[in-house]
């Protein structure tokens, strides 16, 4: 399997606060690994770093095998990894197509008709061709999110980091995101998915990582981790959220 | 009441041709604080420490002296460096100057106000800073920067007012030589304050109209 990404050591610290602490990771292409953690486990800003919306206090960062350093065109490492974020962050002033094609215009530089073709496809994709000329105030937060991965997919992008995608979804909306979000594992996409839908990552993930305290403490496929998970930590996690989402 | 009609028949045409220059300047002056103003908010905004001083200082200083010391410094001040201004030039740089660190500061806190994330994720997806500010940033910080910007216009007109002191001809100077003339004093100046209103209040529905109109996010 051909390495994507691998991070060494990396770190981060906000102040004294360390968040982040030695993490090493090693991504193959076409795998889709679900990080689940406590809240404050450092799992969103993992992602976070890799995309650089946070600068890292230390360790190395090689993706597509090239180290990332202060040379790197960040933007240009930015269209090859996409982000999906908690809270959509669609472009309010933009229909549901616009929010799409606006990137693959003035970054990719593609023909304007181009990346209409291309748009529409991707909306119709997430099952959105319908509401290409909505905008984000006239859609659900289900649609919202599910443009945001077209929006994200439009990039062409090699790597997505999935950043809580559905917390912030009614419960009844969260199933057509992940819906989206399956179809694409199958497709062979590299995710890394921060999650707290246990049983999505169950199901999705071929590899599942457990962060507590700024390290990976444990990982493993979704068997070994739900199935027999060794980490006290861990144990005590599961515990906790699967007692919830049985009521 | 005719003799008020007499009166304002002498004399109205007259004031109102300094309506003309106050909204000369007006114009001029704001198109100065809008590129001054947002040079300043960037610099307020930059990563770079001395950016973020030296547009400081400039907005600490405008707001902490009156705007007839501004306008004497550049009229009469600047006379010392060999550098005589005509009274029209010196008016439109001062409130050029004033407008820019009060615009600054509304166009700072509009682009603050649009969301973070809307930042990041034009970031995410490739855009370079400039880009994403001017497709992303600047279109939502304009819908909320609009209805204050449109009080920063009025209290602009009503600025202009200062240039009266430096002989410029515009509505107060004129008023004043008006006034002095035919010693009708309460008469002139509400004449003068009818062109006030006639400029400002349609400014103020607009201002309230885009309050009003301001859409929810």
């Amino acid at each position: 399997m051909n390495e994507i990404l691998r991070i060494e050591g990396l770190r981060m610290a906000f102040g004294h606060h360390e968040v982040l602490r030695e993490i090493d990771l090693s991504v193959a292409e076409g795998e889709s690994i679900a990080i689940i953690g406590p809240s404050g486990s450092g799992k969103s800003t993992l992602l976070r770093c890799l995309n650089r919306l946070e600068e890292p206090t230390g360790g190395r960062m090689i993706f597509e095998g090239r180290e990332f350093t202060a040379a790197t065109d960040i933007n240009a490492l930015r269209t090859r990894m996409g982000m999906v974020f908690q809270h959509f962050n669609l472009f309010p002033h933009m229909t549901a197509l616009g929010n799409v094609i606006e990137a693959p215009i003035h970054v990719r530089k593609v023909r304007r008709e181009e990346a209409i073709t291309e748009g529409l496809r991707l909306l119709a994709k997430v099952g959105l061709a319908e509401r290409a000329d909505a905008y984000p105030t006239q859609l659900s937060g289900g649609q919202k999110q599910r443009v945001a991965i077209a929006r994200c997919l439009a990039m062409q992008p090699r790597l997505l980091l999935l950043d809580e995608v559905t917390s912030a979804l009614d419960p009844e909306l969260v199933g057509e995101v992940l819906a989206v979000i399956r179809d694409l594992a199958r497709q062979g996409m590299t995710m890394l998915i921060v999650t707290h839908e246990m049983s999505f990552a169950r199901d999705v993930a071929d590899r599942v990582i457990f962060m507590d305290g700024g390290v990976i403490v444990e990982q493993g496929s979704p068997t070994e981790i739900f199935g027999n998970p060794k980490n006290e930590r861990l144990r005590r996690f599961l515990r906790a959220v699967l007692e919830r989402e049985a009521v | 009441m005719l003799d008020f009609l007499n009166l304002a028949q002498l004399y109205f045409p007259y004031i109102l041709r300094g309506a003309i220059v106050t909204l000369e300047l007006t114009v001029l002056a704001l198109i100065g604080s809008i590129v001054l103003g947002l040079l300043t908010a960037f610099a307020r905004m930059s990563k770079q420490r001395w950016l973020r001083a030296a547009a400081g200082t400039y907005i600490e200083l405008i707001r902490a002296t009156p705007a007839l010391l501004q306008l004497f410094i550049i009229y009469f001040g600047l006379t010392s460096f060999d550098i005589r201004l005509d009274p029209f030039s010196a008016a439109v740089l001062t409130l050029g100057l004033i407008g820019g660190a009060y615009a600054a500061e509304v166009f700072r806190a509009g682009i603050e106000a649009v969301d973070r994330g809307q930042y990041e994720a034009a970031r995410s997806l490739g855009m370079p800073s400039p880009l994403a500010m001017r497709r992303i940033i600047l279109p939502q910080a304009a819908v909320l920067i609009l209805p204050p910007f449109t009080n920063f216009v009025i209290a602009m007109v009503k600025d202009t007012s200062l240039a009266l002191t430096i002989a410029v001809p515009e509505i107060m100077y004129r008023s004043y030589d008006a006034a002095s003339q035919s010693f009708r004093s309460l008469e002139i100046y509400v004449m003068a304050g009818i062109i006030y209103v006639a400029i400002c209040l349609p400014l103020s529905q607009l201002a309230k109209g885009l309050e009003r109109r301001r859409v929810p996010r």
